[in-house]
């Protein structure tokens, strides 16, 4: 917790060949990292549409992480790499949103790197932390996740 | 929350591992008060055999149509509660597992927040099973027989661990003869065993196994299909020699006129039109080449028909196209070797004394240009040898890896000359960077050789060695001296066989950054490719000893009979992508996205459509397409959306 009692949400999305293994692991070193982050897998990081991403800030996430497989050992030989394109992509765009281009990371963690799980997702807590609650643009539509856990 | 659905959610307390740190009680009664759940239980384990009665007898009793479990990885028992809810007649596709264990219990200290985090994750599932849907297990009949794409040990051992009664194999060969590069050897290491005496009977095992029809001198024109139902396209060149006729008795390689190098003998000396591509081939029988026989450049030379006395040559021979369906397909094409002329220091030049490490095992052996006697190009016998390693191999300016093989071949080749005493007297001189030799037996004879008179001299990089000199002196200059010799030998890369290509562009596989086929995994599933019922074996992935082509053909052999049963069909992937023919714009994208070609496109009706043998699931397609048609099961959009609103 930081100094002014911000928590903040962060959706993960997770590759279930990789990055969710990676967090077994994680799991399995018993290493201790923030209950921030929550998970949501996906078969492939290629699966994650950039309205997800769009949804889980409109919903109330204060940052989104994209963890896939290392460049070259995606499950589905290229996904990681359309994942990459559409993440290039979308950063730029969220500047029009306002929303500052930190609270989207994508990261490539492997089914046996449980240390850099827990380091990928320690630092979005803390740069997420420091840039503090997601200022939503209200003309963007409503937060209906925030009202209804207010 | 539509007043339908019964959902039951199973908190397992994993004895302690999870509820020493979560508060289960407290997430039981938090979550009972969604609507729609109709029981949440708890229990020590629901992986032991009661905690799974429990869940199974839980879903009679209060008639669930939904399912959550919060317990461990996925990876360990997500099968295991499926089966649990297939059992109790509930589709497992019906059920959503939340890794409260490795995910939250393991890695937080604050129990509160764990506690938290767990609500927040299971929440998610809750929302996530309204949407989730029953899918049934596709199957689809699948043929057993097997197109085995090379004749080399690797294609040779696979087809013979392949076929059976009821199961044919296919094996093309493009040239005449089986054994691939193995028949250019005279002596293996690490025993020094005479290689044609190990080879030649399981060649022939493969010509006389009757459920291996051999398409010897014969090309893949073309493969379509997918796994279980391949076509291939196969191309019998013309041998202008009748099989069941020729008994092999070389009368009309005697007299044919024509002589043009011998690919065999690694262009050392020449052969005939008519001719049999090695000594003791299998299949026994003579091909005629008609790039260079007389007769197909307008000459009517009929000698070798003449010759003949068994009436075998047959001028009017054809081409012939054969079509073979076949449920998966080995691709063992082997390697070749690299060119030493690309080494400018080097320079290499037919002609001189300098030879290539295969020309010399053929200079060594007994089918060779020289009768396996070591001679140099003028007939004497040499008197100081000296075997470069690494050409062209651990070298980014070449090829960045090692050839794996040839540090053994080396030194293998060096002790059959001492043995065989093939040059008195001769001293040979090995310039190596490392030596590189993971076979049996190999350090024992490198330590004979090196306690004996055969110098090892470690350089920096072998491929910066500059060669100068004329016909049988030939001046080395290594770093710190100049060295003389009266023949060299280039260990020259193993490379990728440039026929390859072909096959990779038309069963759609991806290389490795050196241009061998890349299969699916390099250490965990070296032989699979991604494109599912193709397999790579041999040194067409990797440079390979023949120990371990030997391996990967029976291994591949393996992994296709467990995979490819005869007269059973093959389960397909269930959670698949699909096309709404309505929705679809008909714009392509998804087409060129698609790793493994599961998408066509469909001209008349101007839409993609997904081949559900191959599609795997990913969900790529379904992120990019921008009309929405296409749904990835069980990850909908609206699946995944209600997942992060309850997260949230």
């Amino acid at each position: 917790m930081t100094e002014t009692g911000f928590e903040p949400k962060i959706v993960a999305f997770v590759c279930n060949w990789c990055s969710y293994g990676g967090a077994d692991i994680a799991g399995s070193m018993r290493l201790n990292y923030t209950a921030n982050v929550k998970l949501i897998r996906v078969m492939c990081s290629g699966r994650v549409d950039p309205e997800f991403i769009m949804e889980a800030f409109r919903g109330g996430a204060d940052g989104v992480m994209i963890l896939g497989c290392h460049p070259g050992d995606c499950h589905y030989i290229e996904g990681n790499y359309k994942t990459l394109k559409r993440y290039n992509m979308l950063k730029p765009l969220l500047k029009q949103f306002n929303i500052e281009q930190d609270r989207l990371h994508l990261d490539w963690v492997s089914a046996s790197e449980g240390e850099k799980f827990a380091r990928v997702v320690e630092g979005m807590n803390d740069r997420i932390s420091k840039l503090g609650p997601l200022n939503w643009d209200k003309s963007l539509g409503e937060r209906p996740h925030v009202e209804a856990l207010s | 929350m539509n007043g339908k659905e019964r959902i039951g959610l199973f908190l397992c307390e994993c004895s302690k591992n999870i509820s020493g740190t979560i508060d289960v009680h407290k997430v039981k009664d938090e979550l009972s008060r969604l609507p729609d759940m109709a029981t949440v239980e708890i229990t020590n384990l629901y992986c032991s055999q009661e905690g799974k009665n429990e869940i199974a007898e839980s879903i009679k009793k209060h008639d669930l149509t939904k399912v959550i479990i919060g317990a461990c990885s996925v990876k360990q028992h997500e099968k295991t509660f499926m089966g649990v809810l297939e059992e109790a007649g509930l589709n497992p596709y019906y059920m959503q597992m939340v890794n409260i264990r490795e995910h939250i219990a393991w890695v937080t200290k604050d129990p509160d927040q764990a506690t938290a985090k767990a609500m927040a994750q299971l929440k998610a599932a809750y929302f996530r099973v309204y949407y989730h849907d029953a899918f049934e297990k596709k199957e689809i009949d699948a043929n057993a027989d097997v197109l085995v794409v090379g004749g080399g040990l690797a294609g040779c051992e696979a087809a013979l661990n392949l076929a059976s009664e009821d199961r044919k194999v296919y094996l093309v060969e493009t040239n005449p003869s089986l054994g691939g590069q193995a028949t250019k050897y005279e002596f293996s290491y690490p025993h020094l065993e005479c290689c044609s005496c190990m080879i030649v009977p399981k060649l022939q095992e493969v010509v006389e196994n009757p459920n291996i029809e051999l398409l010897n001198y014969s090309d893949v024109e073309d493969v379509v299909g997918f796994f279980g139902n391949f076509n291939a396209t196969i191309k019998k060149k013309a041998k202008y020699v009748v099989p069941d006729k020729c008994i092999g008795c070389n009368a009309c390689v005697e007299v044919c006129p024509v002589e043009v190098p011998n690919e065999h003998d690694e262009f050392l000396n020449m052969r005939k039109a008519v001719y049999f591509q090695v000594t003791g081939a299998t299949p026994f029988i003579p091909v005629l080449d008609d790039q260079n026989c007389l007769r197909f450049k307008d000459q009517d030379c009929t000698k070798c028909r003449d010759a003949c006395m068994f009436e075998a040559i047959d001028y009017a021979d054809k081409d012939e196209i054969v079509e073979v369906p076949v449920g998966a397909i080995v691709l063992a094409t082997g390697f070749e070797t690299y060119d030493p002329a690309n080494i400018p220091g080097l320079n290499y030049q037919p002609g001189i004394d300098i030879y290539t490490a295969l020309q010399f095992e053929r200079l060594l052996s007994n089918t060779g240009p020289t009768g396996g006697k070591l001679v140099k190009r003028d007939g004497s016998k040499p008197t100081s040898l000296v075997m470069v390693h690494c050409v062209g191999s651990r070298d980014k300016r070449y090829n960045n890896y090692c050839s794996n093989v040839c540090c053994s071949a080396l030194i293998k080749m060096s002790a059959h000359i001492l043995e065989e005493k093939m040059a008195e007297g001769i001293k040979i001189t090995h310039v190596y960077r490392d030596l590189t030799m993971g076979s049996t037996g190999m350090e024992e004879m490198y330590e004979k050789l090196e306690e004996g008179e055969v110098r090892f001299l470690k350089v920096p990089n072998p491929n910066d060695l500059s060669l100068h000199g004329s016909n049988s002196n030939i001046q080395i200059t290594l770093p710190h001296e100049t060295i003389q010799a009266d023949m060299v030998v280039l260990a020259t890369a193993m490379v990728p066989n440039r026929k390859s290509e072909k096959f990779i562009e038309m069963l759609m596989l991806s290389q490795d950054a050196d241009g061998f086929v890349m299969p699916t995994h390099k250490k965990m599933d070296p032989l699979a490719t991604p494109i599912e019922g193709v397999f790579v074996i041999g040194s067409a992935s990797y440079p390979e000893s023949i120990t371990d082509t030997i391996i990967d053909g029976a291994a591949a052999a393996g992994k296709i009979r467990s995979e490819l049963q005869p007269g059973k069909s093959i389960e397909i992937e269930t959670l698949i992508s699909t096309i709404d023919e309505e929705q679809c714009s008909g714009c392509k994208t998804c087409v060129v996205l698609c790793p493994y070609q599961a998408i066509g496109y469909d001209k008349e009706k101007g839409v993609s459509h997904i081949n559900e043998v191959l599609c795997r699931g990913c969900g790529t397609c379904v992120a990019a397409c921008p009309s929405n048609a296409i749904t990835a099961r069980h990850y909908e959009d609206n699946t995944i959306l209600a997942e992060i609103g309850g997260l949230l």
